[in-house]
């Protein structure tokens, strides 16, 4: 699997699900590398977490990371309330369920024609899990990432390959209004 | 005549999120009843006059392709259209649900006047004069 088409399929199936189901604007994404790829989103402050597994060719999880901020920015187009009005357990479930519709469009992107399994969203802690993974700066992704700043990359099928971290896995950044939020891809490899 | 519609899905966000949109579709809708999973849909089914049933495939308990196979071996169940909404959008999928009995099949993400244009197919079927007013 081509390392591009699953960033482009990525990105895309961002875009669709926000501007269909959430009615938000997405700004600009780009793709992540290193540390930040591993655990994508895990300097985010506040963040809220959700993690699936898929089962089918290829399987793998996909992993959403959103600061609870932001969260509660995007369940307000989702749910068709102020933000103030959106519960963090609400924030909670619309991640699980961004995950889960994110994902799903993605592998349908890859492989059109196979039918995968998707498991249920769980809500993560990455940044407590894997503490050495917490970058302060990550908080701030504008500032980690300034080409974010620049017009042409709110195109990202026009963005070159980024190495992913073991040669299996696609992370983004993407920008909204409200803030920030990361996805990931990992692939299992198949001995 | 307005509408009774019963929304199957385990996510509370995205039954909200589906009666919002039926809210805003001029539909007509009446009853607006909630079920987290298959097992559950029978249950309000089996207690409620319901005219259609929007349903998502991945639950627990028992998922949407059970229930569509148990409303299919129920006398009066059969006659109620049902619309899938879920992210699988492989035409396997599509292809099993319909020959289970489904009506239409909506893949998230959907905008709302794709879920209205769904719905308002399912119901045509349903709703001749013969069919739907008989019932009452």
């Amino acid at each position: 699997m081509e390392k591009l088409d699953a960033q482009s399929a990525l990105a895309a199936a961002v875009e669709e699900v926000l501007e269909t189901m959430c009615f938000t604007l997405l700004l600009s994404s780009s793709a992540l590398s290193g540390p930040e790829a591993a655990v994508p989103g895990a300097g985010f402050s506040n963040p809220v977490t959700a993690v699936l597994q898929f089962e089918g060719s290829p399987s793998g999880e996909f992993r959403l990371s959103v600061p609870l901020t932001v969260a509660r920015g995007v369940g307000s187009g989702f749910l068709g309330r102020e933000p103030g009005e959106v519960s963090d357990c609400q924030a909670g479930e619309v991640v699980c369920e961004l995950a889960n519709m994110f994902c799903g469009s993605v592998l349908s992107r890859l492989e059109a024609e196979t039918i995968f399994h998707l498991s249920h969203p769980e809500l993560a802690h990455p940044e407590l899990a894997h503490p050495e993974l917490a970058h302060p700066e990550l908080a701030h992704p504008e500032l980690a990432h300034p080409e974010l700043a620049h017009p042409e990359l709110a195109h990202p099928e026009l963005m070159p390959a980024v190495p992913a971290p073991d040669g299996n896995a696609v992370s983004r950044l993407f920008e909204l209004e409200d803030g920030f939020f990361a996805a990931s891809l990992q692939f299992r490899l198949v001995s | 005549m307005e509408l009774n519609v019963l929304i199957v899905d385990d996510s509370p966000v995205m039954r909200s999120f589906i009666r919002r949109v039926l809210d805003l579709s001029g539909l007509g809708i009446g009853h607006c009843l909630e079920a987290a999973n298959g097992e559950e849909a029978l249950i309000l089914l089996n207690a409620n006059w319901v005219d259609v049933v929007l349903t998502d495939i991945n639950m627990p308990v028992m998922d949407g392709e059970e229930l569509l196979r148990r409303m299919s071996g129920h006398d009066v169940l059969r006659s109620i259209p049902v619309v899938v909404v879920s992210t699988d959008r492989t035409e396997c999928r599509i292809q099993k649900m319909l020959s289970l009995g489904a009506k239409e099949y909506v893949t998230k993400p959907f905008s709302p006047e794709t879920l209205r244009e769904k719905l308002e197919r399912s119901l045509g079927v349903f709703r001749s004069p013969e069919v739907f007013h008989g019932e009452a």
